[in-house]
């Protein structure tokens, strides 16, 4: 029990706030009732008194001192002699003691009754003094026994109903809170061998649709995404290691031609160079990549003329387009502006225009359109190009994710990637539709209003 | 032209000395951040090229010493970190450049030689000349051999850049980011068939060439190959 207590210390802190917490109230809702009880039981004896004095007063009119006296003595005689007390005074002595032992002080004159309560022993009593008759004085007393046996009663029982309460709600309470907490604990052996390795383990969901079960969907949920992170970047990890093996084979390979040949090397050189500016720009753009995925580039946000940005690049790929022997058409507005880094949107659109020159063939064309809507811009980059198929599209913006038409090509399987982190650091995305054979379409949607 | 050199990596230290030497600079090397800072102080120079990462001072820290006390020094940082710090930004504002390393050595030499000319100012001229081929860049005309050549904006922009820069090789970046406002360069080359339909329009009937290909770096307009 004592190791569980320790193991569990929410469950037994829950338990003993919970006994804590009733004990504290039962006893403040007592207290209450207790003096409420108490000062009805006095108020009753005080009215009894009153009324009692001003039954004597009157029946002192109507039968006289000699009446007073019998009736007080039928009153003290038999069993019931010890319950009640009667003193009489005139003119400072005492003329009639009857029953209980009362005051001994000589009643001062007055106009209202006074009311004392004497502790006793054997029981505590509550005498009042009244006006019998001018001149006289009555003091009659009534034992408080029966009263104060009621209340200690009533106290008692309390006490014992609270303890009993306790005592049984104490491990009820402990047993609910353990079982509160059970999918927590599962939760936390789950998380735990997890911790060891085992990234595909799920946490078993409860079926009620309480906050425990919402805590282990949305554990699972970041189970999920933490594997899905995991295994990327494993994939990605490798792939990178076997893309840079390329270059650095070449580069390699160069140098050790160029020591080899000793004669004219500048070609060697200057291939070498070119690899190390590809290396380069992979790790560079990796980097950039990663930066905007992680939130951590910092955008240069200013007020950027989209339908300038895309003429200038459509401008910029035209020879190169030309050169093999693909059309390059712009559709913009006369303006289009919105709040984006202006460095960045060049760089998805001219990854884009790259990446449909790259799988156009001849004699193709690419068509860069601006569309507005009423909360959003639609920039679409349309080729005639091979197509990508269907089995290939949710896969085109991985990273070193290249087409099988590609891979002899010196892309880095890059450019969409970066494109895509760039779009979403500007809270936009990047959607790709294609028919194989009929051509792609990338469309970049950002918001107008960030 | 003195430049102070304060690097601590020798290889890259000799590479540039010997680059500056040979385009006429006299050079003083400091191979620390110390040493770098005395000679900053106690002699004159024309510019400074100052590698930020430093044993005993880091670059940053010579510089602000040197502002602190009011001497003019142009300054290229050179920097191993890919993103530059607002720091760095700042001095850029501050009239000052940097570099990332690694860099081609023509870049560094036209970095300098651009903050040269702004920290001299002299009236830029309003015509450029290499060899037979005259520029004029307030009419934006070309001709050669007194024959007028018709050029589109950026292809006058990219022989602008080049005869900026005549005799020494500019790099396809450089022409990105000078021509275009491109800070990366995309992976279809498309400096290459821009230099190609200069190459039509100023060389095509004329003698010598004047744009040349140097593998592996970037292009150069010269006279003699």
């Amino acid at each position: 029990m004592f190791s569980k207590l320790t193991r569990n210390p929410l469950a037994l802190r829950l338990t003993l706030w919970y006994a804590g917490i009733f004990a504290v109230s039962s006893v403040a809702a007592f207290g209450l009732l207790y003096g409420l009880i108490v000062s009805v039981v006095r108020e009753r004896a005080d009215d009894d008194l009153e009324e009692d004095v001003e039954e004597f007063a009157t029946f002192m009119r109507t039968e006289g001192l000699d009446g007073v006296r019998s009736e007080i003595e039928t009153e003290t005689s038999g069993s019931s002699s010890e319950d009640a007390g009667f003193q009489i005074w005139t003119k400072g002595a005492r003329i009639l003691t009857a029953g209980l032992i009362g005051p001994e002080a000589t009643p001062a004159p007055q106009d209202d009754p006074v009311l004392v309560t004497l502790p006793g022993p054997p029981h505590r009593s509550r005498w009042i003094e009244g006006t019998l008759a001018p001149d006289y004085a009555i003091r009659i007393g009534q034992s408080l026994e029966d009263d104060d046996a009621f209340v200690a009663n009533f106290r008692n029982g309390f006490l014992v109903t609270l303890g009993a309460v306790l005592l049984v709600g104490a491990p009820v309470g402990w047993f609910m809170a353990r079982r509160a907490l059970r999918p927590v604990e599962v939760l936390t052996r789950t998380a735990a061998g997890i911790s060891e390795g085992a990234l595909s383990q799920r946490v078993p969901v409860p079926s009620a649709t309480d906050e425990l079960g919402l805590l282990a969907r949305t554990f699972n949920t970041m189970l999920d995404r933490i594997e899905a992170l995991i295994t990327s970047m494993r994939e990605m990890t490798d792939n990178l290691a076997h893309d840079l093996r390329s270059p650095l084979a070449r580069i390699r390979a160069n140098s050790e031609m160029a020591l080899a040949n000793g004669e004219s090397q500048s070609d060697l050189i200057a291939s070498t160079i070119e690899e190390c500016d590809r290396l380069m720009d992979m790790i560079d753009t990796t980097l950039d990549i990663a930066e905007a995925e992680s939130g951590a580039a910092r955008l240069k946000l200013g007020e950027v003329n989209l339908s300038l940005l895309a003429l200038d690049a459509c401008d910029m790929f035209k020879p190169a387009a030309e050169d093999r022997h693909i059309q390059l058409t712009a559709n913009v507005p006369d303006r289009c502006v919105l709040q984006a880094d202006r460095h960045r949107l060049q760089r998805i659109l001219a990854n884009l225009i790259d990446n449909a020159i790259k799988y156009t063939p001849k004699d193709g064309s690419i068509d860069v359109r601006l569309r507005e809507e009423e909360s959003r811009i639609l920039l679409e980059i349309q080729d005639t190009g091979v197509g990508i198929p269907a089995t290939d599209l949710p896969r085109i913006f991985q990273r070193f994710y290249r087409g099988d038409q590609s891979r002899t090509g010196n892309g880095t399987g890059l450019g969409l990637s970066l494109a895509l982190a760039f779009a979403r650091a500007h809270g936009g995305d990047i959607i790709a539709q294609s028919t194989p054979g009929g051509g792609s379409t990338f469309t970049v949607m950002l918001p107008r209003a960030r | 032209m003195r430049l102070l050199l304060v690097e601590d990596d020798r290889t890259i230290a000799a590479y540039v000395a010997k680059g500056f030497k040979e385009a006429g600079f006299a050079v003083v090397h400091a191979a620390d951040g110390p040493a770098g800072l005395e000679l900053a102080l106690g002699e004159s120079f024309d510019a400074a090229v100052i590698d930020i990462m430093l044993p005993g001072l880091d670059g940053l820290s010579i510089i602000d010493e040197v502002r602190r006390r009011h001497i003019r020094l142009p300054v290229i940082i050179l920097s191993a970190k890919r993103s530059v710090d607002d720091r760095v930004e700042g001095l850029k504002k501050g009239g000052d450049d940097y570099l990332t390393k690694p860099f081609a050595f023509s870049e560094l030499l036209a970095r300098v030689e651009a903050l040269l000319r702004r920290a001299s100012a002299q009236p830029e001229s309003t015509t450029l000349r290499v060899a037979d081929l005259d520029i004029d860049l307030l009419g934006r005309t070309v001709t050669r051999a007194g024959q007028r050549i018709d050029l589109q904006p950026r292809e006058f922009g990219l022989l602008e850049f080049l005869a900026r820069n005549a005799g020494r090789v500019v790099s396809r970046t450089m022409i990105m980011e000078h021509v275009w406002d491109y800070h990366f360069d995309p992976q279809t080359n498309v400096v290459e068939s821009r230099i190609c339909r200069l190459r039509d329009k100023i060389d095509k009937g004329f003698e010598p060439p004047l744009i040349h290909t140097v593998r592996g770096v970037g292009y150069v307009l010269k006279a003699h190959p």
